[in-house]
């Protein structure tokens, strides 16, 4: 529940963070977007501005030609005209109609005709484009036109004027003496020399004396000039703008449309120019539509996606990181519970075990108690045994025969042998009733006092004694007299018998611990006993060599009682190695 | 007496059937030769060029080129050459046309061209004016007129030599100019040209001198005696049998002191200024006419136009040798050798 809480937290927070700053990112390209279009926009009205000036200054050069000199010849035209189709690439037709009385028709005809235009005649235009001329004297034939192909040669020879279409607009030029007029020229239908959709700019040539700019009356205009113009040209200043709805109006008429246009669109961004061409006014509408659509959505969503991505794996992180908290706390739960199981039955078994060594203690120190009190006990009767067997044996000796004697003897053989046991006996019992009191102790010293009084149990034996020098240790000194004693009065009893019986005691170091050693060069043992060595009344020889059996079982518990260790090493008649710690 | 008679007979044989059997092997040979040219096989449109020379005529080719290069994908084309320059008496003219004729019946064409003069002479104002396939000529000198044009069923592009451009540039070059000699061969169509100039230059305040000579002494003369005008036209040396290039080249270079200008090409060793005419420009305008047509364009709407480019060369060794100078304009724009 506190994880789902948590995540669901997690996912929240992230989704609102990526949606926050998505939603920046996009605002802030949506002020780009909106920015980019008002600057396409005024880019598009200053190119047309800057178009039709130039158009205005390629006018006045072309007017000059034809004010230089009264005779322009068709190269002359073609050369110039070639020039400003090259430099001015969205005029797509030039057109010149010189002004000429009807009264001259006949003669001008006659000119042309000779100078090889063969069967030419000055003529009206089409049916279907025709509207009649207002002048009756003048007509203003299209003499020129560039670039001259089948299609514009069609218009050669035809009064202007009576061109319908454009007739308005040619009427004020011609008429009104207004110095230039655009007009968009409907397709009206399948008429040569006429595409869908032309614009024309048409503008009165003056007499040479008269400025643009001083143009007042009719009679000061010898020619009218058209040029065709493709705004499709002008329209686009990058391609990004090809997205722009544009929409044109001159006279309040619509002049040219691109893209659908939907004014007052609540998803739309309009903005108004107006632009003021020799008295017309060109209203340029620009209409970003859906906004929306041109922002670069990239980035935005990009910011959305990776912000998303990382909520998700945020989340998980989140969920991974609770469900191990989770389960950690689960574990420490069970484990405590283990642990606090396992405590109390530690507890309980090692109550058990206090209790069971308590017993055993009892029962030990019982034993001990019982085996001090036989041996002590023992002592009186043996004593009596002993002491009237050697009585028996010096009042009666006489009496006895051979076979009384051996029998007496083998009495008082016994009660010297179970003497030397009980005295075993009590002495191993000690061991563990003794009081302790480890001090500092010179095991040379203790070990050379030791080994004096051993080795004169052996008087026809001349023993090789080395004792290391300057052994010392910690414990007690009574108990580790008896140590000593024990095995070095083991390697004096089994080195007896050598040649040259040797007893060595010394100290080797083992993984940075004392390891006190006794090697003897007597018999040795069969390693295959060493688990009897240390129990008590277990014997590895025979007869041959005396001894209870019990010694080696008190040094090893006289050694347990130190902390230490003991275990030997040896080899039948390669003699043997007894090592001992001391903890 | 017999073999007299005998040499009159045969004289009559030989005047009689020389031509004949002169016109039947040109025809086999060349006249009326065909090439069909199939621009793409897979138009459904026709079109037949009648060409008035023979292929490998300079004029003839440049049309022609002009004429394939507007064609090429529009339609199927079948050429025909009348070979009317190295065949240049009536009877073969006619001939040639009515050769030409049978051909264009059977092949049924959208459209017909026709290059040069006597191709409207001997083929179209002879059958097919005012008929209901549309015509286009071009390369016709200076006037339609005399093959009976407009018709109803044609149009095209008349060859006028560039008089008043010429005029211009001259005035480009050296100013004002009020005389002008032109230094010509005596013969008919020099006449004829000459009247076009004078009568050109004449509304444009220069007089014109006519000087036609027969032999080369004649003309270092009057070469030498022009030199007062402000300028010389060098027309054509066709017919001064005695021409010798290199020694008139030299000669004109040693004492040409005033602009000289030519209208033909070949005159330009002897010319600083030289304007002439393009026959590729013919032959586009026609190929252009005839896509316009086969497109739908009415070709009544289509008025009979004349060339208007022009090729201009300047002969520097010329200029340099007499101390003109010619304007940039010029220069720039004009061709060096010829």
């Amino acid at each position: 529940m506190k994880i789902t809480k948590t995540l669901t937290l997690t996912l929240a927070a992230g989704i609102f963070i990526s949606l926050l700053l998505s939603s920046l990112m996009f605002q802030y390209e949506l002020d780009v977007a909106e920015e980019r279009f008002s600057g396409q926009a005024n880019a598009v009205t200053e190119n047309i501005k800057n178009s039709l000036s130039n158009i205005l200054i390629a006018d006045d050069k072309l007017s000059f030609l034809f004010q230089a000199t009264d005779d322009v010849t068709d190269e002359d035209f073609l050369v110039q005209s070639r020039v400003l189709l090259a430099q001015i690439p969205y005029i797509k037709k030039i057109v010149y109609a010189p002004k000429i009385r009807k009264s001259h028709l006949e003669a001008e005809e006659k000119k042309l005709r000779n100078a090889g235009y063969t069967g030419f005649k000055f003529r009206s235009f089409p049916e279907n484009l025709s509207a009649k001329s207002r002048l009756s004297e003048i007509i203003f034939p299209v003499r020129l036109i560039q670039p001259f192909t089948p299609y514009t040669a069609t218009w050669l020879g035809r009064d202007i004027l009576t061109f319908g279409p454009a007739q308005d607009a040619l009427q004020k030029v011609v008429l009104n003496a207004e110095k230039g007029k655009i007009v968009h020229l409907k397709q009206p239908g399948n008429v040569s020399g006429v595409e869908a959709d032309e614009y024309y700019l048409f503008t009165p040539v003056t007499f040479p004396d008269i400025t643009r700019s001083h143009l007042k009356k009719s009679e000061d205009i010898f020619a009218v000039l058209g040029y065709q113009l493709d705004f499709s040209e002008l329209l686009f200043v990058e391609d990004g703008d090809k997205n722009i709805a544009k929409h044109f109006e001159l006279d309040g008429k619509t002049l040219y449309d691109y893209g659908v246009f939907r004014s007052g669109s609540l998803f739309s961004t309009d903005l108004n120019h107006t632009i003021d061409f020799e008295g017309q006014r060109i209203n340029l509408r620009y209409q970003l539509k859906s906004p929306i659509s041109h922002v670069d959505l990239r980035i935005p969503l990009l910011i959305l996606f990776f912000g998303l991505l990382i909520t998700i794996l945020g989340s998980f992180v989140v969920k991974g990181h609770l469900e191990r908290l989770a389960l950690l706390s689960e574990q420490n739960k069970l484990i405590e519970n283990k642990v606090a199981e396992k405590t109390a039955l530690l507890e309980e078994q090692s109550n058990q075990i206090n209790k069971a060594f308590d017993h055993q203690l009892a029962i030990s120190r019982e034993l001990e108690s019982f085996s001090y009190s036989i041996s002590h006990d023992l002592r009186a009767p043996l004593r009596s045994i002993s002491g009237f067997a050697n009585a028996l044996n010096e009042d009666y000796g006489n009496l006895l025969d051979e076979q009384g004697i051996d029998m007496l003897q083998r009495v008082q053989n016994g009660a010297e042998k179970m003497s030397v046991l009980i005295d075993d006996l009590l002495s191993l019992s000690r061991v563990a009733r003794q009081a302790f009191n480890r001090t500092d102790i010179s095991l040379s010293d203790l070990a050379q006092q030791q080994i004096g009084e051993i080795i004169e149990n052996y008087p026809t034996i001349v023993f090789d004694v080395e004792i290391e020098k300057g052994l010392t240790t910690r414990g007690d000194r009574n108990l580790i007299g008896i140590v000593l004693n024990n095995l070095l009065g083991n390697a004096a009893k089994y080195a007896s018998k050598s040649d040259k019986p040797k007893i060595e005691l010394g100290v080797q170091d083992q993984d940075g611990s004392k390891v006190f050693f006794v090697r003897d060069n007597g018999v040795g043992f069969d390693m295959a006993y060493k688990n009897k060595l240390f129990v008590a009344f277990q014997r590895l020889h025979g007869p041959e060599f005396e001894g209870t059996g019990i010694g080696l079982a008190t040094v090893q518990r006289i050694i347990n009682r130190h902390g230490g260790k003991i275990w030997a090493e040896s080899e039948l008649g390669e003699g043997a190695t007894f090592y001992f710690t001391l903890g | 007496m017999i073999r007299h008679c005998t040499l009159i007979s045969l004289s009559l044989f030989l005047n009689l059937a020389l031509p004949v059997v002169s016109f039947a092997n040109s025809s086999a040979n060349s006249s009326g030769e065909t090439a069909e040219t199939s621009l793409d096989a897979g138009a459904s449109k026709k079109c037949v060029l009648v060409m008035s020379y023979h292929k490998g005529y300079e004029w003839n080719d440049g049309i022609e080129s002009g004429v394939i290069e507007k064609l090429a994908g529009v339609c199927q084309l079948k050429k025909i050459y009348m070979d009317t320059k190295r065949n240049t008496g009536v009877v073969f003219g006619k001939a040639a046309g009515s050769k030409a004729k049978r051909i264009i019946d059977k092949f049924k064409p959208d459209i017909l061209i026709a290059a040069d003069d006597n191709a409207s002479r001997y083929l179209v104002q002879r059958f097919y004016k005012d008929s209901s396939l549309p015509v286009i000529f071009c390369g016709v000198n200076w006037s339609a007129e005399e093959y009976g044009y407009p018709y109803q069923n044609a149009t095209g592009m008349v060859e006028v030599a560039p008089i008043s451009p010429l005029l211009k540039n001259i005035q480009r070059s050296i100013g004002v100019v009020k005389q002008g000699v032109y230094l010509s061969s005596d013969v008919i169509t020099e006449h004829t040209d000459y009247l076009r100039y004078e009568k050109e230059y004449i509304e444009h305040g220069v007089t014109l001198k006519p000087v036609f000579v027969s032999n080369t002494i004649d003309w270092k003369r009057e070469f030498v005696n022009a030199q007062k005008a402000d300028f010389i036209i060098v027309g054509n040396n066709g017919g001064i049998n005695d021409w010798d290039e290199p020694d008139i080249t030299q000669f004109v270079l040693r004492n040409s002191k005033v602009l000289t200008v030519t209208n033909y090409q070949w005159m330009m060793s002897y010319a600083m200024l030289g304007m002439t005419k393009n026959a590729r420009e013919q032959g586009l305008w026609a190929g252009d006419v005839a896509v316009a047509v086969l497109g739908g364009l009415s070709i009544t709407d289509i008025p009979v136009t004349i060339n208007k480019s022009w090729y201009l060369f300047v002969n520097t060794d010329l200029l340099n040798a007499a101390g003109i100078s010619l304007s940039n304009r010029i220069l720039n724009h004009a061709y060096k050798s010829w």
